[in-house]
């Protein structure tokens, strides 16, 4: 490496295959989550998100106990366990804080039990935890390329029902607006990008991706759309950044991530300040 | 209690209505029926059931006993049917929406798969916007807008969306004199235009000029017709209790101290 010049840093590691699909995986949770974070911050439901990553950990420890690629045992527990936090949410009168919270600590909890009494699982619990870009196979990345596309796709084409029920869910049910349906989507699209953000954030730091980049666009873009797609430019910027450390230092992805995440947060806030001074 | 009317020309027909909520009765034997191209101010006390009311006329609360009609439909038939206008505290102000965005959801159903308006769209959100003075606004955010601009932005939301009857919650709330006239000039074209307007309201001092009928609430209906004939000092002791008597000849610019004053 000693040897290299310029952009040979930037391209050289692609002449690996799992860096190929390291990258494939990077862009995809880099840009998934942003989306889904602009309106996730907007709406309060970052609780939500970390409560959906940490509550899915028992059934990734089942899919390794029945043998199973741990992404297809967690995608159906995530979809349903978002659908079952949308019900509590709704229905139960002890307060949505206090339903994710209950429902939240005791399946990681859960999980963990499971870890100690299955100990001849093949399970690196800090991967787990941390993300470990570097290790994602081939069959991950399809995964997660159609988990990617159908993220994508479901919440270009409902956008403005999207729109209409965060900004205004009274008005939406008035106007025919079948709330219920598009925000019990919306949480399961946002199970979908989690559980594919897993390996590589870990549970720990999905919330980072989910919020961090989305924040900083919001900072700086006044327009709800422009905010979205600036916020998964940041995003993709901070997945990158996260494979790049984790490939030339060897650090874990999910914290390298977590913090290009934070410096670019950073970086937008002291430039917007720096500019509002100015003016 | 008024009569009961299965006239086509009534918009909204109100029979003994009640509603519960809970074990608290908020809206007793209601019964009321206002005809198309009327506009009605909604007044009583906080708590009164005007909320409820219009909660109930939007199929959002399930009536205990009697009916109510909605052009001869169950309220919860009526979907789309009715254009609501929110009170700012309901809308999630962290979404910075422009008035395009805000009328485009008129014309969002749930079969709207189209993220980007299509030419159609454009032009019916424009003439909605036009219909309410605010076309030069089409891209400014509604969060910057003054208050009775706000509520003419969703006014033309309602447009948009081709409802006839329009509800406004407390649509005068911490807006100027001067844009609550503006509103109100917008209001009355509409009405001329054969929309039924009911708009819930504090300010009884200018009530019977404004408004065609006035429904008097609390938890019943303590009166309902001409605000110059209907608000008597009986309506207003139901309505305001003790307190009533500073609502006194307040049509008649005296604001109901004693000596007249």
């Amino acid at each position: 490496m000693g040897t290299m010049m310029g952009f040979e840093y930037i391209y050289e590691p692609f002449s690996y295959a799992f860096m190929i699909r390291s990258l494939i995986v990077a862009v995809s949770v880099g840009l998934m989550l942003p989306l889904l974070g602009s309106y996730v911050i907007n709406r309060n439901l970052g609780f939500m998100g970390d409560a959906i990553a940490h509550a899915s950990l028992p059934a990734l420890v089942f899919g390794l106990l029945i043998g199973v690629n741990i992404l297809i045992a967690a995608i159906p527990a995530a979809i349903l366990l978002a659908l079952l936090l949308g019900y509590l949410i709704n229905k139960s009168n002890i307060g949505e804080d206090t339903a994710i919270g209950i429902i939240f600590s005791s399946f990681f909890a859960l999980g963990f039990i499971l870890l100690s009494i299955f100990k001849n699982i093949a399970l690196n619990v800090e991967d787990l935890l941390f993300g470990q870009i570097l290790g994602v196979s081939s069959f991950d990345v399809s995964i997660t390329l159609i988990l990617t596309t159908i993220v994508i796709i479901t919440s270009f084409i409902l956008y403005k029902q999207f729109l209409f029920i965060s900004f205004d869910p009274k008005g939406a049910k008035v106007a025919g607006i079948k709330v219920n349906l598009f925000n019990n989507i919306f949480l399961v699209l946002l199970s979908l990008a989690i559980i594919a953000a897993l390996q590589s954030v870990g549970i720990i730091l999905v919330l980072s991706m989910l919020i961090t980049p989305a924040a900083a666009a919001k900072l700086i873009i006044k327009s709800f759309p422009n905010t979205i797609i600036t916020g998964a430019i940041f995003g993709i910027t901070a997945s990158m950044s996260g494979l790049y450390l984790s490939y030339y230092l060897d650090f874990p992805s999910g914290p390298s991530m977590a913090l290009t995440a934070t410096l670019i947060f950073i970086i937008v806030w002291i430039l917007k300040r720096t500019i509002s001074y100015a003016n | 209690m008024l009569q009961k009317t299965s006239n086509d020309n009534c918009q909204i027909v109100s029979d003994g209505c009640c509603v519960e909520l809970g074990n608290e009765v908020i809206l007793d034997d209601v019964s009321f029926s206002i005809k198309k191209g009327t506009l009605v101010g909604v007044v009583g006390p906080n708590g009164g059931g005007k909320t409820t009311l219009f909660n109930t006329i939007l199929g959002l609360v399930s009536i205990t006993h009697g009916s109510i009609k909605i052009k001869g439909l169950d309220p919860k038939q009526t979907s789309g049917m009715i254009g609501y206008v929110p009170q700012k505290e309901e809308l999630n102000w962290n979404f910075p929406v422009t008035a395009k965005e805000v009328v485009q959801m008129g014309i969002t159903n749930n079969n709207s798969l189209r993220p980007i308006p299509s030419k159609k769209d454009h032009q019916i959100i424009e003439e909605s916007l036009s219909k309410v003075d605010l076309l030069d606004r089409i891209n400014d955010r509604v969060e910057n807008m003054s208050g009775g601009q706000r509520q003419r932005v969703f006014l033309a939301r309602t447009l948009a969306q081709g409802a006839e009857i329009l509800l406004l919650d407390e649509a005068f709330s911490g807006v100027d004199i001067g844009s609550q006239e503006k509103l109100l000039d917008v209001l009355k074209k509409l009405k001329n235009d054969g929309n039924t307007v009911l708009m819930a309201t504090h300010d009884l001092n200018t009530i019977g000029e404004r408004f065609d009928e006035v429904l008097c609430l609390n938890r019943h209906c303590c009166a309902f017709g001409d605000p110059k004939q209907v608000l008597t000092k009986d309506v207003l002791a139901e309505l305001y209790g003790s307190h009533s008597s500073m609502f006194e000849n307040h049509s008649l610019g005296n604001h109901g101290h004693n000596d007249g004053i």
